[in-house]
């Protein structure tokens, strides 16, 4: 039997009844514009997430205070304070003996305080961090300097303001050499950052960076630290310096065991695969809940064609009496339930593809960087899943078709 | 050697466990190059008979043997190879396909001929045609034709493999009488190339075109035999103009 026959019966067939067929086609196109959508917003949201992660720097190797296994947080994640991280462990680690592959780290402490400037005042966070700070994160300086180590150590009243914390304190007015104060101490503006974007749970353009020492003598009254971040000089060295961080802090913290240790190290490549599991889950659990919506449009296309068989079966009726075995007819009825979810299939990547398009659109006009990302895959699993449909709702009424027997078939009315 | 040789065959239709009998050793034997009549009021088996001979049914009991071979135990899918190959049906619903041209309704068996798929499909298809007198009709729609014209491509398309047998089953019950006239004459035009024609009819008139007739009543044939004043179709179409 010639393929091109059914095909064209199924177009006539479709033509024929123009309403009802986009109607059936309707639930597939549905179907698969939503798995197409879902795939590709999926896959922006993950790319925007995994840039701010890695927005905060590359090869970084963070510690935190705390004992933890590899893939639960660390206690101070949790809101606990641990007291063990001090700033001479970060001393120990930047010597080249040490860990030859550390180019540079920072410490870190945070706090909350009220910040004042003349009738502006807010509880707002502040972060006490080392003088290497820019050489760790990647920030750029919009104006001014960052504090050096000299004012460092010097417990200077100094401030480097995130743009966001700059705009809300000082408003149209430039925040260079202007006085304000962090919990009645005053800080004297030395610079302000680039805009850099949320990372994680904190929006880093909203803080004011101070002097480690002075946010923990002056502001906060400790002498640990919150944690620490030490830039690697390359990412192929990750490993062995994450490795050379912990003996440091182990022989730092007179441990012997492993198993004993009061502090957590990681990594960002650990961060970035951990982050890309948790959103692959979340992108396939979101792609599955828009595949139950193809199931529904399958069990469309199965009823339009079991009342397309009962329409039919004089037709059925002759094709056998003429020849046909059962497995023409199958095959023909098969093909048509196809042709349907295959249209509806190539509509819906069409559509899923403005929609996506269109979010994407609206969601950068919105202020966030989002890619918009259709993958060949994508295009791919739906073609193959609309084919997979038409096989699967089409193949219980092609059998049905297939053992009418043409005497009575024929004799149908 | 008969072309079609019947045994004792009947047939009992089984419908919620309540048993119609409908043949009744039925025994006749029919030769390659006849054409006959199978005559009898509605309910006498005549379909019914003319369905096991078509294979498109099986008897209950009783032998057939197409050519020789007892085609009762094939399978259905056997049954509708000999079917392609052997057999052309003319229904008197003409049972066109809808919205689909004349060429395509008469190329409907050669789809299913796997011996021979596309081998000269389209000298066959025009040589039907031309024998019905349908070549002019080609590209039309069937919903575009006449009833006469509607039949006469079902005869294109029953002839389009070259079968043994041509069955038809009350032919001219839906048409006009110069229609079925044309129809007529298209039959005994090819039997008289060597077709073996069974016409089904409950119309004395149209079985007198035939060679032999065979009377049915009750499931049982009640008389076999030649007809002596056979009509002529060409002469009746003569006649009616």
């Amino acid at each position: 039997m010639k393929l091109s026959s059914p095909i064209k019966i199924s177009y006539n067939n479709l033509l024929a009844a123009k309403f009802r067929s986009f109607l059936t086609i309707l639930g597939i196109i549905i179907g698969i514009a939503s798995v197409i959508i879902v795939m590709a917003i999926g896959a922006s949201a993950q790319q925007l997430i995994l840039s701010q992660v890695s927005g905060i720097g590359s090869n970084l190797v963070s510690v935190l205070p705390g004992g933890s296994d590899e893939k639960g947080p660390p206690a101070s994640a949790l809101g606990i304070v641990v007291t063990t991280l001090k700033e001479t462990d970060l001393e120990a680690i930047l010597q080249k003996r040490n860990v030859p592959n550390a180019a540079s780290g920072s410490a870190y402490v945070s706090g909350v305080g009220l910040m004042k400037y003349r009738s502006n005042s807010a509880e707002s966070s502040f972060q006490g961090v080392s003088a290497s700070f820019p050489n760790v994160e990647s920030v750029i300086l919009k104006s001014g300097r960052f504090f050096t180590n000299e004012e460092e150590s010097g417990l200077a009243r100094v401030a480097v303001l995130g743009p966001g914390r700059a705009v809300q304190l000082f408003g149209n007015e430039d925040p260079m050499g202007k006085v304000f104060s962090i919990k009645d101490t005053n800080f004297t503006v030395i610079g302000v950052f680039e805009e850099r974007g949320s990372s994680g749970f904190t929006n880093t353009d909203d803080l004011a960076y101070i002097p480690l020492e002075t946010a923990q003598k002056i502001l906060l009254g400790i002498s640990h630290i919150n944690s620490m971040r030490i830039k690697i000089d390359s990412p192929a060295n990750m490993e062995r310096a994450t490795a050379d961080v912990k003996y440091v802090l182990r022989t730092q913290h007179k441990i012997k065991n492993v198993t004993d240790e009061d502090f957590s190290v990681r990594n960002t490549a650990q961060a970035i695969s951990t982050i890309t599991n948790i959103t692959n889950v979340l992108k396939y659990f979101l792609t599955g809940i828009a595949g139950i919506s193809l199931l529904v449009g399958g069990i469309g296309i199965m009823n339009i064609m079991l009342i397309s068989v009962n329409q039919r079966i004089r037709e059925i009726g002759l094709r056998k009496a003429v020849g046909a075995r059962a497995r023409h007819i199958i095959a023909q009825f098969l093909i048509e339930a196809v042709f349907l979810t295959l249209i509806g299939g190539l509509a819906g990547i069409v559509f899923g593809i403005a929609l996506s398009f269109l979010a994407s659109v609206v969601i950068n006009a919105l202020g966030y960087k989002w890619e918009f990302i259709i993958s060949l895959t994508s295009i791919g699993v739906a073609t193959s899943v609309a084919i997979l449909i038409g096989v699967i709702f089409g193949l219980y009424p092609a059998r049905k078709a297939s053992r009418i027997s043409p005497m009575e078939a024929l004799r149908y009315e | 050697m008969s072309l079609i040789v019947v045994q004792n065959l009947s047939k009992t239709y089984e419908t919620e466990g309540v048993k119609t009998p409908v043949l009744h050793e039925v025994t006749f034997e029919i030769k390659k190059g006849e054409f006959i009549s199978i005559m009898g009021p509605s309910g006498s088996g005549k379909s019914t008979l003319m369905q096991i001979l078509g294979m498109l049914d099986r008897p209950t009991e009783g032998t057939y043997l197409l050519e020789g071979k007892n085609i009762t135990q094939y399978s259905d899918d056997e049954m509708a190879k000999i079917r392609n190959k052997k057999i052309g049906f003319v229904f008197q619903s003409f049972n066109l396909l809808p919205r689909t041209s004349v060429y395509e309704n008469t190329e409907l068996p050669l789809l299913y001929d796997e011996d021979h798929l596309e081998m000269n499909n389209e000298k066959k298809i025009t040589k039907a045609l031309a024998a019905v007198d349908m070549s002019h009709r080609t590209n039309y729609l069937s919903n575009q034709l006449s009833g006469g014209e509607k039949q006469r491509v079902a005869i294109a398309r029953a002839l389009v493999n070259n079968p043994e047998v041509i069955f038809a089953d009350e032919p001219t019950g839906n048409l006009d009488s110069k229609s079925g006239l044309a129809v007529m004459r298209i039959l005994q035009q090819l039997n008289d190339v060597g077709h073996t024609v069974i016409l089904v009819t409950h119309e004395t008139y149209t079985a007198r075109h035939a060679k032999r007739i065979l009377n049915m009543l009750d499931g049982r044939i009640v008389s076999d035999e030649l007809v002596k004043d056979r009509l002529i179709a060409d002469g009746e179409g003569e006649l009616l103009k």
